[in-house]
């Protein structure tokens, strides 16, 4: 890979962050990251989605389009206080403001079961998910 | 004029429509693997077709309403004045405003779908686009027809009198959509939602003779996802999530060991009173609550 190609510093997902890596064509007029043509604001321009999304109270409605997801997301942890898990060399100062958990816990835990009874919830169906019981 | 503009606009926008998408509008279901990517390049243009259909049967609805008001009233004024020649040409222009607008109506409501297309499925799969590998594929199973449809009744009770009312009740179930998809973090999703809707019809007389009936709706949508995260990468935190889970009292959550992975099973019921769409924040919210139950797992290989 050639170290004259700049790769965007945006993050992919939703719950879990992973960086996304494609090759950058622009730098975001606020946060100076550079960014992909997919992770590039169309409006307000000049900036990255991210910056677009934090510059707006509210989601957009709309066309559920990568701009829709971005804002989407940025509300969904500022109002529930989700803490995305996050994939990456090094946690990006950017991120910081959502309190993301990388790997930064051991494995000690509970094996199994319940938290609540709940025998509702064992018929979930969805093609080969092979998520039932059975 | 703007029911012009509107009923034009929707007939465009079925016309830029692909032949798949206007087999999904007339069969008002799709199920299908694609990724999340080509679903929303499918599904997208048939959500917003239906919005602006929506839009457009409210407007016709008003027309007609308006035509039929224009037909009677010009009719009387056109008897009453005695120049029933003169004014003729208005009782008729109500009678074709009315009749345009109700044959337009027809036909966009033989194509209408349900909302929980762009009301849930397109918010899950925007996520879903977040959350897959480009390449990935998800299968999606998608029932559009109306929740009241009459392939979705399950009971009729008997009619009965309540308060001067005839009353009959029905209830329906519409098993609209299910699901699955592997995420890019290696965890297999499952998802479904069941909506169970009691139709209550109250007829009554009034004084004057002339029948009423009102319908009324409640509706308890079933949400449940499963996800199997993988023990590579994750470990059940060490205490359940407090506060701030979004889940909501009276969800059920289930944790279950398998070969590799822990299956994390989530439900809830949403309960409404009109036949609107589920928030997709609901269904959203079951997937976070699986994951505010892991943490990465230290040192795990990432995907």
């Amino acid at each position: 890979v050639s170290p004259f190609i700049h790769r965007c510093q945006c993050r992919r997902g939703f719950f879990a962050l992973r960086p996304c890596d494609a090759a950058a064509a622009h730098t975001c007029g606020t946060c100076r990251r550079e960014v992909c043509d997919e992770h590039w604001s169309p409006a307000p321009p000049g900036l990255c989605l991210d910056c677009a999304a934090r510059a707006n109270e509210r989601y957009a409605a709309g066309d559920y389009d990568p701009y829709w997801t971005h804002s989407y997301r940025h509300y969904y942890y500022t109002t529930t206080g989700y803490r995305p898990i996050y994939y990456g060399p090094d946690v990006d100062p950017y991120y910081n403001d959502y309190d993301v958990r990388a790997f930064d816990r051991t494995d000690a835990a509970p094996t199994e079961d319940a938290i609540d009874g709940g025998d509702d919830v064992d018929a979930v169906s969805g093609g080969d998910g092979g998520l039932d019981d059975s | 004029l703007t029911t012009t503009t509107t009923a034009a606009n929707t007939k465009a926008m079925y016309g830029r429509l692909d032949a798949r998408q206007r087999q999904i509008i007339a069969e008002k279901r799709f199920a299908g693997r694609l990724t999340a990517r080509a679903l929303i390049d499918l599904l997208g243009p048939v959500a917003r077709f239906e919005a602006a259909a929506a839009r457009s049967r409210a407007s016709l609805l008003k027309w007609m309403t308006g035509g039929i008001i224009g037909t009677v009233a010009t009719g009387f004024l056109a008897l009453a004045s005695g120049a029933g020649v003169v004014l003729l040409p208005l009782p008729l222009a109500g009678i074709a405003v009315a009749l345009g607008a109700g044959l337009r109506y027809r036909r966009l409501q033989k194509l209408d779908l349900s909302n929980n297309l762009g009301g849930l499925v397109m918010p899950l799969l925007a996520v879903l686009r977040e959350e897959t590998d480009p390449a990935r594929e998800v299968e999606i199973d998608l029932d559009l027809r109306a929740p009241t449809a009459p392939e979705k009744l399950v009971d009729k009770q008997p009619l009965r009198h309540y308060g001067g009312y005839e009353v009959v009740d029905s209830l329906f179930r519409d098993a609209w959509m299910s699901g699955s998809a592997q995420l890019h973090d290696g965890a297999r999703l499952g998802w479904s939602v069941v909506d169970e809707i009691l139709e209550q019809k109250r007829t009554k007389r009034n004084p004057r003779g002339k029948v009423k009936t009102k319908t009324r709706y409640k509706k308890r949508s079933l949400m449940k996802v499963a996800v199997a995260l993988p023990d590579a990468s994750f470990a059940l935190a060490a205490a359940a999530p407090t506060g701030g889970d979004s889940v909501g009292a009276g969800a059920k959550v289930r944790v279950q060991a398998g070969e590799g992975a822990q299956t994390i099973k989530l439900g809830r019921v949403v309960k409404s009173t009109s036949l609107e769409p589920p928030d997709a924040r609901g269904l959203i919210d079951l997937l976070a609550a699986a994951y505010r139950r892991v943490d990465p797992r230290q040192g795990a290989p990432r995907p």
